[in-house]
């Protein structure tokens, strides 16, 4: 399946089968009085003025700040400059001075990357083991969807509590193997771990539910043909059902890639970034160093997170390219 | 052979489901735990566990209620969601429609402009300075329309590849009996539309109502905050009143959990068939 962003068509929608072996500029034979390639005939049906109101929203609201707004990274904007001043990369030096960067983009890539692989991983085995006619499948797959549905802040709050050094239920269990409490929230290796944990429990089951969809769109024929070929399960699996998966796993690991990227809430709500800068991510960053007047750095902080994420969907594209071309 | 092969198959699949019993106890647990402590006295919620409560509080529930702001968080969520969701919905569609019909070198280009969007992360700072010069900062109108344009991407997107599917014979003869722009948009294409916009609606509500970070900079007033800054602002000042903080999760994921197992087939198909199917 084809797929671009900023192109024509887009991973998260393949245009259909039978439209791709349709060439562009086709229209049918037999409606010659009404041509659709004829150009002010098409104007006319499709009016350009209709677009006018929703397009200037997204232009306003959404491409304004994220260009002409990213000047403001180039100023001495602060709640204290009584004029705004040009300062060029001013905002930018601290990036590579200052270690709270690093930290925010370490954690942040481990969060991404982390989480990733587990839901896809776990979903993928969930999905493989629901998709079979064991017991009780229906209400499994209730159970495993439903955190999908929970807010990520309800998620924060739940694993505040489940991992609170005090009446945390982790401790609980640490203290019946016999270990000493733990003080999760409060060091950066433990904390990380509660995201991660936090963030593949809340969404395993979505990517489980769009693996099965995928699942379910296999032809029983292949499965039976090969089966009738005496191809072993492992040989079913990497030659027949794991191409046919190849554009939903793509999709899951975009889908949570980018996810992962901008994740805030949960770590906002479980340590706001402490302590001190330790489990900063790169969306909490930004919003703390709002908090702390410097507003210039936080919109240079912005940008650079904006041009992470281009450089990733962009990346991801070429990637995708090479491993659905059969399709 | 062939019965002991069937029973050999039923004991893998009840093996199989206790398994998988086993590991969604990792899902449950938590959940279970959040219900019983929401019942419980202070002193009993200082330690979390599955026991149940010596007496069920339910007064518990009443203080989060009245303490926790929560008719008011949910007034001003319903005001930005619905107002969001329609807006975004109906400048989707109309978008949609334009740009797969019409191609030119504008409609490429502004195509282009909204497909770039979906991966672009909510520019704070800027935003925050366009809507104080536009003196529509801390508004719930305004936070809307911030949640329109940074969902209008997505959601065109998929309209758009719906719309390709829907043959141009039916313009054409729409077109030849003098329905054409708004009326063929109208009567012809929206009616079309039904499947996906469910589709559309269920994920832009979704999104809409459990976001965090964006009211976080948009709304200052407290009287204007939408729900999950009611329920952060409660949980920063009850922090280890772990009885009211899990009676208030328990609100907040109520309605959607009702929603969710009253038509969990069509919320877990509308969330995931959105993405998947081309």
């Amino acid at each position: 399946m084809t797929a671009a962003i900023g192109g024509e068509q887009c991973i998260f929608f393949p245009s259909p089968r039978s439209e791709r072996s349709i060439p562009s500029g086709w229209s049918p034979p037999y409606c010659d009085s009404v041509r659709p390639g004829n150009l002010a005939n098409v104007k006319a049906a499709y009016p350009l003025w209709m677009t006018i109101l929703p397009f200037s929203v997204y232009v306003v609201f959404l491409v304004l700040p994220s260009t002409a707004g990213f000047t403001l990274a180039f100023t001495n904007w602060s709640p204290y400059a009584e004029t705004l001043r040009f300062t060029g990369l001013q905002s930018f030096v601290s990036m590579f001075t200052e270690k709270v960067y690093a930290v925010a983009l370490a954690n942040t890539l481990i969060f991404a990357v982390v989480t990733t692989l587990g839901k896809a991983g776990l979903g993928l085995i969930l999905a493989l083991a629901l998709n079979t006619a064991i017991r009780s499948r229906n209400l499994l797959r209730t159970v495993y969807f439903y955190p999908a549905v929970l807010s990520p802040l309800v998620v924060g709050l739940l694993f505040s509590a489940i991992f609170d050094a005090k009446a945390g239920l982790a401790n609980q269990l640490v203290a019946a193997l016999g270990g000493s409490p733990v003080s999760w929230l409060g060091g950066r290796g433990t904390a990380l771990f509660v995201f991660n944990f936090g963030e593949i429990w809340r969404s395993t089951g979505y990517a489980m539910a769009i693996f099965l969809a995928a699942l379910q769109g296999i032809p029983v024929e292949l499965r039976e043909a090969s089966m009738m070929d005496g191809a072993s399960a492992w040989r079913r699996f990497h030659s027949i059902t794991l191409p046919y998966l190849m554009p939903a796993i793509n999709l899951v690991l975009l889908t949570s890639m980018l996810f992962g990227l901008k994740i805030f809430d949960l770590v906002y709500i479980l340590t706001g970034g402490g302590p001190g800068y330790q489990t900063e991510t790169i969306s909490t960053l930004i919003l703390n160093q709002f908090g702390q007047d410097m507003y210039a750095q936080s919109t240079a902080t912005n940008l650079v997170f904006t041009l992470i994420l281009v450089s990733f969907a962009l990346a991801f594209q070429a990637y995708q390219r090479a491993t659905e071309v059969t399709a | 052979m062939i019965a002991q092969n069937r029973a050999e198959g039923r004991i893998k699949r009840s093996v199989g489901a206790v398994l998988l019993w086993l590991c969604a106890l990792v899902i449950l647990i938590p959940l279970v735990v959040v219900l019983v402590t929401s019942l419980k006295s202070l002193k009993e919620a200082g330690s979390l566990n599955l026991l149940p409560p010596a007496a069920p509080l339910f007064s518990n529930y009443v203080t989060v209620f009245t303490e926790g702001r929560i008719v008011r968080g949910i007034c001003n969520s319903l005001i930005v969601t619905a107002t969001a969701t329609v807006l975004i919905l109906l400048s989707a569609s109309v978008l949609a429609f334009i740009l797969t019909r019409r191609r030119t070198r504008m409609t490429v280009f502004m195509e282009k402009s909204i497909t770039l969007g979906l991966v672009a992360p909510f520019t704070a700072l800027p935003t925050v300075m366009l809507l104080k010069t536009l003196g529509i900062l801390g508004t719930r109108g305004a936070l809307a329309l911030v949640y329109t344009a940074m969902f209008l991407p997505f959601t065109t997107m998929m309209l758009s590849a719906f719309v390709k599917t829907l043959p141009r014979e039916l313009d054409e003869a729409a077109i030849i009996d003098g329905c054409s722009g708004l009326a063929l948009f109208q009567r012809i294409i929206l009616p079309l539309l039904t499947t996906p916009l469910m589709t559309a609606f269920v994920l832009n509500t979704m999104w809409v109502w459990n976001d965090f970070m964006i009211p976080l900079y948009l709304l200052n007033s407290a009287a204007r905050w939408t729900l999950p800054l009611s329920v952060f602002s409660f949980f920063g000042k009850y922090n280890h009143s772990w009885q009211y903080i899990c009676a208030n999760m328990v609100i907040v994921s109520a309605p959607v959990t009702i929603l969710y197992l009253a038509g969990q087939r069509s919320i877990i198909s509308g969330m995931t068939t959105g993405a998947v199917k081309g």
